[in-house]
């Protein structure tokens, strides 16, 4: 919420641009903020998957008859047919081979035997929370779209509501009061805008792809949303009734070894296995390019077909297939997620000082809304402190699936309404940001306890260190800034 | 973070020092257009640099990522710097109650609505309706007229959401979403 210079030239321009910003903020900030918290923590989901289920088998690669033979006996063990059978191949941040079907997935030992069960409800939880805010598959998606294009709505009026943003572009005051709280607001909103404009707009197109489609389908192709994404990830094939023997499975891994060693393969898709339609795909990765891979088709008997051309094909299809992967920031290896990790803690402070401008702004004008302003700390506080306490939930109790979404969001209402009716901004803070970080730490401490050493073993220990680090600095900030509070007089303004 | 360490390297070099210079442009009084031409220009280069460093569109995007952090230490610098300030005393003032109408919660439900889906809408009729008429006038090849849309819908939708909320008058407001989608909607009726 950049602040206005008054008085100066275009100043009418810049009222009116901080209104719209005011508009999109206080109408959508928090569902905005929610996302931004998700988003932030999916970036390591991979890691956090992990973390879940640390005894899982491990291996950097896996050869394709082990993989096949993995493959085969979890489709033999199916009682409904699957429509679709997939092999994930080990990724350096995911080193598992997991084998899914429509209902159920196992994770691969190296010799192709089929271990246990791939389970790890809280990131599946959280994961949910990111793509669909737990709504209904399509509705979640467009709904999740739509806060995207706000985002980028908030920037746009951002930019125009901001007078002198490259004379400025350096400046940082620090302290209390409005001007330190606008300066680190605006700072990083220009600065990180590169990262939050690509990020909400990749985030939108991902979310708004479906109800686009069905528009663009019923507009120019009768109807059929298949034809308007055929041209840029390839067709399905007809599906057939008639059962035949599982297509060949390792042929086309052996072929991808053998004609494109330097691709590292991703995933193994078998259409409509076990019937006379069935085809496969090999999703294979180019480590130099921004792409999340290319499909490379296989018929039943695994004959190579071709690839799709998200590598080498039209431009509009290498764009699109980078859109996902300039989302998630899982292009670049550990450096890119950290960055991505930063700016994404950067955007939720970015949305959390923006409000507490809009609060400030309100005091100093005569009209302070506390109850609004603490339960917008509870927000802001609450969203991590309540999901730490689905995570030690998870780990401690073993709660999944739908108790997991009650407790998160009767648990968010319910910090936001008991906030706001306190009207306690600064205690609100304070302890919610204690809540976080105990909370945290005792997540960590039962997932340790629950699986031994193996929580502290190669598959686990980043996020349990990261997890208690973050925890001790949360607690070792808080008792700094109740020292500061104790020997200074207190603030008339917001700190 | 593949590609060559000794480009990467160099490129970061480039993307500080063109920090260096839009800094050392900015703080002046009077505005030097050559210092700002030049942190421009290295920024450019730099980029270009990066898009060495790995492939065309990852480079670029390492580069972005690279300057980012970059900057985000330039700043930290500059608020490490900046001697706090005391907070001001707050003013105590009490604004007069504002005038209760019976409109506003009204207007402010149609806001939202205007803003929210009924800008969804017209960015979906504007966005459907541009991918028509690329198609059949301009001929444009599926996967470009794809991109071109799916990017144009959320960024119409920000578009007319930021109309909304910039508009004083109501009517003003109404007329920003509703003229688009009734004119898109209108194309696709005719098939214009």
């Amino acid at each position: 919420m950049p602040m206005a210079a008054t008085g100066k030239p275009n100043s009418d321009r810049v009222a009116k641009a901080l209104h719209a910003h005011q508009v999109v903020a206080l109408a959508l900030g928090t569902l905005i903020y929610v996302l931004a918290v998700t988003g932030t923590l999916s970036v390591f989901n991979r890691e956090i998957q992990r973390w879940e289920q640390p005894d899982a088998p491990e291996m950097t690669a896996i050869s394709p008859t082990a993989a096949a033979a993995a493959a085969a006996t979890v489709f033999e063990s199916e009682e409904t047919p699957t429509t679709h059978l997939y092999i994930n191949f080990p990724q350096p941040d995911l080193p598992r081979t997991v084998i899914t079907t429509d209902t159920q997935a196992f994770f691969a030992n190296p010799d192709g035997t089929v271990a246990g069960r791939e389970h790890f409800p809280w990131t599946q939880f959280l994961l949910d929370l990111h793509y669909y805010l737990h709504l209904p598959q399509i509705l979640g998606l467009t709904v999740v779209g739509a806060l995207g294009a706000f985002l980028i709505a908030m920037s746009i009026s951002g930019f125009i509501a901001h007078p002198r943003i490259f004379r400025d572009a350096f400046t940082f005051r620090r302290g209390a009061g409005l001007l330190p709280l606008a300066d680190l607001h605006n700072r990083l909103s220009v600065w990180t805008a590169p990262f939050h404009i690509s990020n909400a707009l990749t985030g939108a197109l991902l979310g708004l792809a479906s109800i686009l489609a069905f528009a663009i389908a019923a507009s120019s192709f009768e109807g059929d949303t298949n034809r308007v994404f055929a041209p840029v990830f390839g067709g399905e094939g007809a599906p057939s009734e008639e059962t035949a023997p599982l297509a060949n499975i390792e042929g086309p891994l052996s072929y991808m070894a053998q004609e494109f060693p330097q691709l590292p393969l991703t995933f193994f898709i078998l259409h409509d296995p076990g019937t006379a339609g069935q085809h496969s795909s090999v999703i294979a990765k180019h480590e130099d390019r921004l792409i999340f891979g290319d499909y490379y088709n296989f018929d039943a008997a695994g004959r190579f077909e071709g690839n799709v051309g998200l590598s080498d094909g039209t431009v509009g299809q290498q764009i699109i297939g980078s859109v996902y992967n300039v989302h998630f920031g899982n292009w670049g290896g550990l450096a890119v997620k950290l960055a991505y990790g930063l700016f994404g803690v950067i955007l939720c402070i970015i949305i959390a000082s923006g409000m507490r401008i809009y609060f400030l702004r309100r005091q100093q004008k005569g009209r302070p809304a506390p109850r609004l302003a603490a339960g917008w700390e509870a927000v802001v506080w609450g969203t991590p402190a309540v999901l730490a306490a689905t995570l030690l939930a998870a780990v401690g109790a073993g709660l999944e699936g739908s108790v997991l979404v009650a407790t998160f969001w009767a648990g968010l209402v319910l910090t936001v309404v008991i906030s706001g009716w306190t009207g306690q901004e600064i205690k609100v803070r304070r302890l919610l940001k204690l809540a976080t970080a105990l909370l945290l730490i005792l997540a960590v401490a039962v997932h340790g306890l629950t699986h031994g050493t193996s929580a502290f073993g190669g598959a686990a220990w980043p996020i349990s260190v990261a997890g208690i680090s973050l925890g001790v600095a949360a607690l070792a900030l808080l008792a700094r800034g109740s020292a500061t509070l104790k020997t200074e007089p207190p603030s008339p303004t917001l700190p | 973070m593949p590609g060559s360490p000794l480009i990467q390297v160099l490129a970061a070099a480039g993307t500080a020092g063109s920090f260096l210079l839009l800094q050392a442009a900015w703080r002046r009084q009077t505005r030097s257009w050559p210092l700002v031409a030049a942190g421009w220009g290295m920024l450019v280069l730099s980029l270009t640099g990066w898009s060495f460093s790995s492939g065309t569109d990852k480079g670029v995007a390492l580069g972005v990522v690279a300057g980012i952090v970059i900057v985000l230490l330039f700043l930290a610098a500059a608020a490490a710097r900046a001697k706090p300030r005391p907070a001001k005393p707050a003013r105590q003032r009490r604004a007069p109650p504002a005038a209760a109408s019976r409109w506003q919660l009204p207007r402010r439900v149609w806001i939202f609505l205007l803003a929210g889906p009924f800008a969804g809408l017209a960015a979906l009729g504007l966005s459907t309706a541009a991918f028509v008429a690329l198609q059949t006038h301009l001929n444009l090849e599926h996967t470009a007229n794809l991109t071109l849309v799916s990017f144009g819908f959320p960024l119409a939708w920000a578009g007319l959401a930021v109309a909304v909320g910039y508009q004083p008058a109501l009517w003003r407001k109404t007329a920003a979403v509703l003229v688009p989608g009734l004119v898109s909607l209108a194309f696709l009726w005719t098939g214009a």
